[in-house]
Formats: structure tokens, C-alpha cells, sequence
């Protein structure tokens, strides 16, 4: 008998698994057990606003054929302007008033996880921290996944609890409370021999301090409040991913759709388009666009003529808006156990693209992010 | 009927027309299915990163998994 080819045999290996290819599920044990991941990522904001510089590490340990353990890290260097609230400018346009280009923190984050495979069933336990100047969070996470129909359907559930502390440079050790409660499920369905769906549903309810300790609001007859927000958010959103081959052009194309409402008053719809293609000598490139936008919250609004009531909030992500982005992507496989991916978005936002609600033009800002991964598996 | 109800309603619609018409496929006829551009999963970090970009700029949300901390950021 003829040896079989490692692609063919990756490709076998692969097909017998599928459609283990859920969200946060995709390190289930496979061809490659062991794993590393080292990316750096490059963020920034037009108008010398906000800029990141993210490094992070991970790893995939198994532990006998069964079980497998993850570890990651991540460090984040934040530096430069942030918006703090609306004012009435020059001819009654409104402009935004920044902090100034001296905002700077250190994020640190980490996160170890658990997985036990048994037949069709999987779960994953996480446990997580992280911490920087002003915010500090601790979440515990717990997954379950199972294979149905020969594995053409895959149902995943979650749960994800956090404990977050939010204080400010003002008193930094005033740490206030934020709960947050994530409920999911969704369905992976292989529909035929090259289409694939994924429907998922996800509830979230926040309770304690949800205000922005660094915003707040201009009252033309009051002056400047303090950012307050309602003391619950219940979000629910729904995302649809639909994967298809097209043998005319030897690529899949990708479409993923979400809705979200909370009640806040915050309606909002994602559309994103990929195209992925291989190209010969283990490149894979893809390219695509994403188009958000949402409606603003109730107690919005970008400036008050008379002092609002308990909840108010100028901040320019509870505005009406929208935004237009491009996405691109390159992936080559050095060698048979090494991969480097380079991967890039720019977002423009627009506040003539909401969706409802009362949105400005002095919000408009464009951001980028870049980054670079390279993988190990053995 | 609140948005969050017809939200649910348009998932339960979805799914039942995804399923309707799935015949099984076999492990031998997933060639394609196992191609690369076929992963329904981006790379984990390029996935964690623009996830947690999405909710620090945007105040919608989307049903992308739990898990992952909250962060200051502005």
C-alpha cells in the first residue's frame, strides 16, 4: 500500500473532526496536540487619539489523549488621548473637548483553562485575571460542546461570570463593583459537502457601577456633570456565520451577521464579508469588509440645554453611528510545524451611517489595527 | 412582541432552515469542508484582539462565546 501524503492525511485528520470548529472551541485535540502562539498587535486612532501596543503568548499542553491544558498572557501599553466630553464651539457646531495626549496604562492579563474530551462531549473550564491602573477583573468561564449526527452538528453552551473593579487616576484606589453574567449557545450545521452555518445566541446582564469614571457631560445652564449610567444592562444578540465553498474561483466565501438589542436603547447590526483563497506554496489570503452601525442610548445625548435626569451620558460609544471597514489577512506555513499570519483592519465611523437616534460628526474618528502571529504546533 | 423576543424568534426560523434539508455528511465527503479557507474559526489571537476592539468602541453587541475579562478602555 502507497504512503499517504501529509496534506492528504492532514486534510483526513481534519475532515474526521470537523465541524469541532465552534467559537473558543477550535483547540480541540487533533493533528497538532501541542501548541504555541506569540502575536504583537498594533492599534492606533486618527487625531493622535488612543494607541495600543499588545503582546501576547499562549500555549496548548495535552494531557494524555483526553485532556488538555491553556495558559495566556497578555500585555497591553496604552498611551494618548481620549475623548471626555462634548462643548458647544465656534459658530454652535459642537466639538469634542480630549483629555490631552498623557493618558498612559499597563494592562496585564492572564487566563489558564482545562478541556476534557470524552466521546462526543467536550468541556472547558477558564479561569481569568487582569489588571491595569484604573480597572481590575477576575472571570471564570465554563463550556460545554457536543457532537450530534456524526459530527454534521455540533451544540455548544457557556456560561461566563466576571468581577470587575473600576476606579479612576483621580482616586485610584476607589475601586467600584461591575458584575457581568454571559449566558451562549449556539449550533454548528454542516449544511452540505461545502457550506457551512453557525447560529448563536448570547445573553449578558450587568449590574453595579456601568458609568464611565472619565467621561462626562456639558450642561449649557449647569456646567459639567459627571457620566451616570443605569445600574442594569441586559443585552441580547444573536450572530449568524455562514461558510461556503465556490469551485468556480477555488475559494469560500464568508458571510457573519449579528443584531443586538439591550435595554438601554441600544439597537445595533453587524455585517461582515470575507473572501479566503489558498494559494499555491502554503499561502492562504483573505480579504473582506464590515459594516456596524447602532442606534444611541435613551439617556444620550452629545450636549444638555437643562440638567438631564439620573442617567446621562455624552459618550461617543452610546451614540447613534456607524462605520465602514476593510479587513485583510495573509497566512503562510513555513514548514509543516510553523506558521506566520499577518492580519489588518481600518474602520471609518460615520455618524450619518446610524442606524436611529441622535449621532455628531465631531464623533468621526478612524482606527487601525495590525497585527503579526506566528504559530508552533507539534 | 419586544426586539429581544423577535431576535430570538428570528435565530429559532434561522436555524430550523439551516437544519431543514442537512443530509448527513459523510466523513469521506469532507474534503473541501477540511480545507483551510474553510475554518469557521479565525486564529484565536487575531479573533480575541479584534473581538475585545469591537466592544471597547462599539456599544452593540454580538454572540461570539464567553469568556475574557472587562478592561478601562476608552
Amino acid at each position: 500500500m502507497g504512503a499517504i501524503s501529509p496534506r492528504l492525511a492532514a486534510l483526513t485528520a481534519a475532515a474526521m473532526a470537523l465541524p469541532g470548529v465552534h467559537a473558543r472551541a477550535a483547540d480541540a485535540p487533533g493533528e497538532h496536540p501541542w501548541g504555541v502562539d506569540a502575536t504583537h498587535l498594533e492599534y492606533s486612532e486618527s487625531g493622535n487619539r488612543m494607541r495600543v501596543r499588545v503582546n501576547q503568548a499562549s500555549a496548548v499542553v495535552p494531557i494524555g489523549e483526553s485532556f488538555q491544558l491553556k495558559a495566556n498572557g497578555i500585555q497591553d501599553l496604552m498611551s494618548g488621548a481620549s475623548p471626555v466630553f462634548n462643548a458647544p464651539g465656534p459658530g454652535g457646531k459642537t466639538q469634542q473637548v480630549l483629555t490631552g495626549a498623557s493618558v498612559f496604562d499597563n494592562r496585564k492579563a492572564g487566563d489558564i483553562g482545562a478541556s476534557a474530551s470524552i466521546g462526543d462531549n467536550q468541556l472547558t473550564l477558564r479561569q481569568g485575571w487582569s489588571k491595569e491602573n484604573d480597572y481590575k477583573s477576575t472571570w471564570t468561564s465554563l463550556e460545554g460542546k457536543r457532537d450530534f449526527n456524526r459530527k454534521s452538528t455540533t451544540l455548544a453552551v457557556g456560561f461566563a461570570f466576571s468581577n470587575d473593579g473600576v476606579s479612576s487616576h483621580d482616586a485610584p484606589d476607589d475601586f467600584r463593583t461591575r458584575i457581568k453574567r454571559d449566558f451562549f449557545g449556539g449550533v454548528t450545521q454542516i449544511i452540505d459537502e461545502r457550506s457551512l452555518v453557525e447560529l448563536s445566541v448570547e445573553y449578558s446582564y450587568s449590574n453595579g457601577f456601568l458609568s464611565d469614571p472619565y467621561k462626562l457631560v456639558f450642561v449649557q445652564s449647569a456646567g459639567l456633570l459627571r457620566d451616570a449610567r443605569p445600574g442594569r444592562r441586559r443585552q441580547t444578540a444573536v450572530t449568524v456565520k455562514y461558510l461556503t465553498y465556490v469551485p468556480a474561483i477555488d475559494s469560500s466565501l464568508q458571510a457573519v451577521g449579528s443584531l443586538s438589542t439591550d435595554n438601554w436603547g441600544i439597537g445595533s447590526g453587524a455585517l461582515e464579508l470575507q473572501w479566503k483563497k489558498e494559494l499555491p506554496g502554503e499561502w492562504l489570503v483573505n480579504a473582506g469588509a464590515r459594516y456596524y452601525t447602532q442606534s444611541s442610548a435613551d439617556f444620550y445625548a452629545p450636549l444638555y440645554l437643562t440638567p438631564p435626569g439620573d442617567a446621562h451620558s455624552s459618550d461617543y460609544r452610546l451614540a447613534g453611528f456607524g462605520s465602514i471597514g476593510w479587513i485583510a489577512g495573509v497566512t503562510k506555513q513555513l514548514t509543516p510545524n510553523f506558521s506566520v499570519q499577518i492580519a489588518a483592519e481600518r474602520s471609518y465611523r460615520r455618524a450619518g451611517l446610524r442606524s436611529g437616534g441622535t449621532g455628531i460628526d465631531a464623533d468621526n474618528y478612524i482606527w487601525g489595527l495590525y497585527l503579526v502571529t506566528l504559530q508552533a504546533r507539534f | 412582541m419586544t426586539l429581544a423576543a423577535r431576535l430570538i424568534v428570528i435565530a429559532a426560523v434561522v436555524a430550523l432552515l439551516a437544519n431543514a434539508g442537512c443530509a448527513t455528511v459523510q466523513p469521506w465527503e469532507r474534503g473541501t469542508l477540511a480545507k483551510p479557507v474553510m475554518a469557521m474559526e479565525e486564529p484565536a489571537h487575531e479573533t480575541a484582539q479584534k473581538l475585545r476592539t469591537y466592544s471597547a468602541k462599539e456599544g452593540g453587541a454580538a454572540a461570539t462565546g464567553v469568556g475574557g475579562g472587562g478592561c478601562g478602555c476608552n
